[in-house]
């Protein structure tokens, strides 16, 4: 008994300590200057500043929409690719090879990957070039320094997480249950909507999370693309732990982010139950 | 009348024929199984008439009405998987509602019918649990009851009873057989154990290498098996080098007779085996003694022949003795061709 609790407590005390040293540390230092004025006395200033402010609102605005449509539009387009990959490509070395260049982006740079997309959305690059060729567009689409052009980014970037996590849900849905479905009478549609799609919900859900986490929070994709023109709370944050070196300010910055991506995560996962509960019935 | 007709069925895989133009003919109301080691086609025969895999060639029918074409959800029939593949998100009840609600009824009249479904079972009070949550002998039942709440005309059943032990099968054994009658439904029941086809079927197809070896009554099956694989894998047979009228034994090579081990009498004088039976010398090489069932193993020359009583060992029989193994003629079924 003794020595069962004493190792018990060694192998909780190491990930105990990585977290704390890890994660915890450095969020209570943040924590902690954004209540502190310069001079380290306690105060809420720095909050009333953000939340007082209209521009604050509008970039928290400009940050969650494009974090929100970069999230859907990874789950619509991943969704389908997940299925391509897992249902469809039935030769292994085919679907090892989509695997790979789905992957292979992931180990670029961030800013290497923004950088080329500033090359492909120029006024005249290869977007623009194709899109003009194709007789689609009269004259160059402006996507630098525009809110698509950043989405552009973050979903190219962000897409192959959903496809991972929707596809690795995917392959693990149980043929027999959807030839149950079947069985029973349902179409192939609705096959899908009751018996896939809630079984692989919690695949979309983490993929939709980890967009989301990440989109909210980037920096060098939106930073790149919007040159100058467009601005997300990361970027405000950023600037000023780097230029300004006001950490009382860039703290509280970054608190309220990280407040705001709680407050939505909790209650988008609040409604995906409610919806998994409600599609059960059919 | 026959309900469903498979008409010279074929289905090959890249390698290999698993169905060699297989027909039956499968009447209303009789349950039938199609029995045979693992590989011989009989899943894939069931899929093919469930619609989840489609033939190179042949033709199914439903009370007349070629199926071939048609999709799962659009066939008269459904099926009792093989582990069970209940919804895992959905509760007992909306698993057994789902079939009523995709046949366009009303979620009322469905969660109604389901209900009975579940009683039928004996599983009414286990409505609002979640499938996971039961025992593999529960979600049997769930299957079941899921499966017949539509009232289909047929019913598949692939290896329904494996996943149970041994007490529970038997059991289950006879419940299917009774809600079989008593709902007047069509049963079509794959398995790969002998004794459960036995005890519960009306017809047995036993198949063997992508074809059907024998359809025929269980008793039938085990008296008259039309040829030495039927023989082999149902019961246990001595083969034996019989003339063709099967009065005598043949020189080696001539016609086979099957006799089996209840009916092979060992003897340890020559006198004492009756007049009008053959006899083989032999030497026993085993005894073995199961629960009221005693099996005497004899070496007659290169054959190895299987005696079983259901008694007592006769006197004086033991190893290494060199003993008579006796039958009566009429006992043995010799296989044509």
């Amino acid at each position: 008994m003794f020595t069962s609790r004493l190792t018990l407590l060694w192998l909780l005390a190491l990930p105990v300590c990585v977290f704390t040293a890890f994660f915890l540390m450095p969020l209570g230092v943040v924590l902690i200057s954004s209540l502190s004025t310069q001079d380290g006395q306690f105060t809420f200033a720095q909050y009333g500043r953000i939340l007082m402010d209209g521009y604050h609102w509008q970039v928290i605005g400009v940050t969650f929409r494009l974090a929100i449509l970069s999230t859907l539009i990874c789950v619509v387009l991943g969704y389908p690719l997940a299925w391509y990959l897992v249902r469809i490509v039935k030769w292994r070395n085919w679907r090892r090879t989509c695997v790979i260049l789905l992957i292979l982006p992931l180990f670029t740079s961030n800013i290497v990957r923004s950088f080329g997309w500033m090359v492909l959305l120029g006024r005249t690059g290869l977007v623009n070039d194709a899109l003009l060729g194709a007789g689609l567009i009269d004259r160059p689409v402006r996507f630098l320094g525009t809110e698509t052009g950043i989405l552009i980014g973050l979903v190219y970037i962000l897409l192959p997480f959903t496809v991972l996590t929707i596809g690795n849900a995917l392959a693990r849905v149980e043929p027999a249950l959807e030839e149950a479905s079947r069985d029973l009478g349902a179409g192939a549609a609705r096959t899908f909507f009751s018996v896939t799609f809630p079984l692989t919900m919690h695949g979309v859900m983490a993929g939709g999370i980890i967009v989301f986490s990440m989109a909210i929070s980037a920096y060098v994709t939106p930073a790149l693309l919007s040159g100058g023109k467009v601005t997300v709370l990361a970027m405000l944050a950023f600037q000023q732990y780097s230029t300004v070196f006001d950490f009382n300010y860039g703290g509280a910055l970054s608190i309220t982010l990280l407040v705001f991506t709680m407050a939505l995560i909790g209650f988008s996962s609040w409604l995906a139950r409610l919806g998994a509960q409600d599609m059960k019935g059919n | 009348m026959t309900l469903l007709a498979i008409t010279d069925v074929t289905k090959s895989f890249a390698n290999h024929r698993a169905l060699d133009r297989v027909s039956l003919d499968v009447r209303q109301g009789e349950l039938i199984s199609l029995l045979g080691p693992s590989g011989c086609g009989k899943t894939t025969l069931l899929r093919i008439i469930g619609g989840f895999m489609s033939a190179n060639s042949g033709r199914i029918t439903i009370e007349g009405e070629d199926v071939s074409a048609l999709p799962p959800n659009k066939r008269p029939l459904n099926t009792v998987f093989q582990n069970y593949a209940l919804f895992p998100h959905m509760t007992v009840l909306q698993n057994v509602a789902y079939g009523p609600l995709r046949a366009g009824a009303s979620r009322k009249e469905s969660e109604t019918r389901a209900h009975e479904a579940l009683e039928m079972v004996g599983l009414a009070a286990m409505a609002p649990r979640s499938p996971r949550a039961m025992s593999g002998g529960q979600q049997q039942r769930v299957a079941l009851a899921r499966a017949i709440v539509n009232r289909p005309k047929l019913l598949l059943l692939d290896e329904p009873l494996s996943a149970l032990d041994l007490q529970l099968r038997k059991r289950m054994q006879i419940e299917l057989k009774q809600l079989q009658v008593q709902l007047g439904i069509t049963f079509i029941f794959v398995t790969h154990d002998q004794d459960e086809a036995m005890a519960m079927s009306d017809r047995i197809a036993v198949m063997s290498a992508g074809h059907i070896e024998q359809i025929d009554a269980p008793e039938n099956i085990y008296r008259r098996p039309r040829t030495r694989f039927v023989a082999d894998f149902i019961g246990e047979a001595n083969i034996l080098p019989m003339q063709a009228d099967g009065r005598a034994l043949g020189a080696e090579g001539a016609s086979e007779g099957v006799l089996r081990p209840e009916n092979l009498r060992v003897f340890t004088r020559a006198d004492d085996v009756p007049a009008g039976w053959l006899s083989l010398p032999g030497r026993v090489t085993a005894i073995t003694y199961v629960g009221g069932t005693s099996n005497i193993y004899l070496a007659s020359g290169a054959r190895e022949l299987h005696a079983r009583r259901y008694s007592a060992l006769p006197e004086g029989v033991r190893e290494g003795l060199d003993v008579i193994a006796g039958f009566d003629p009429a006992d043995v079924h010799v296989l044509k061709g």
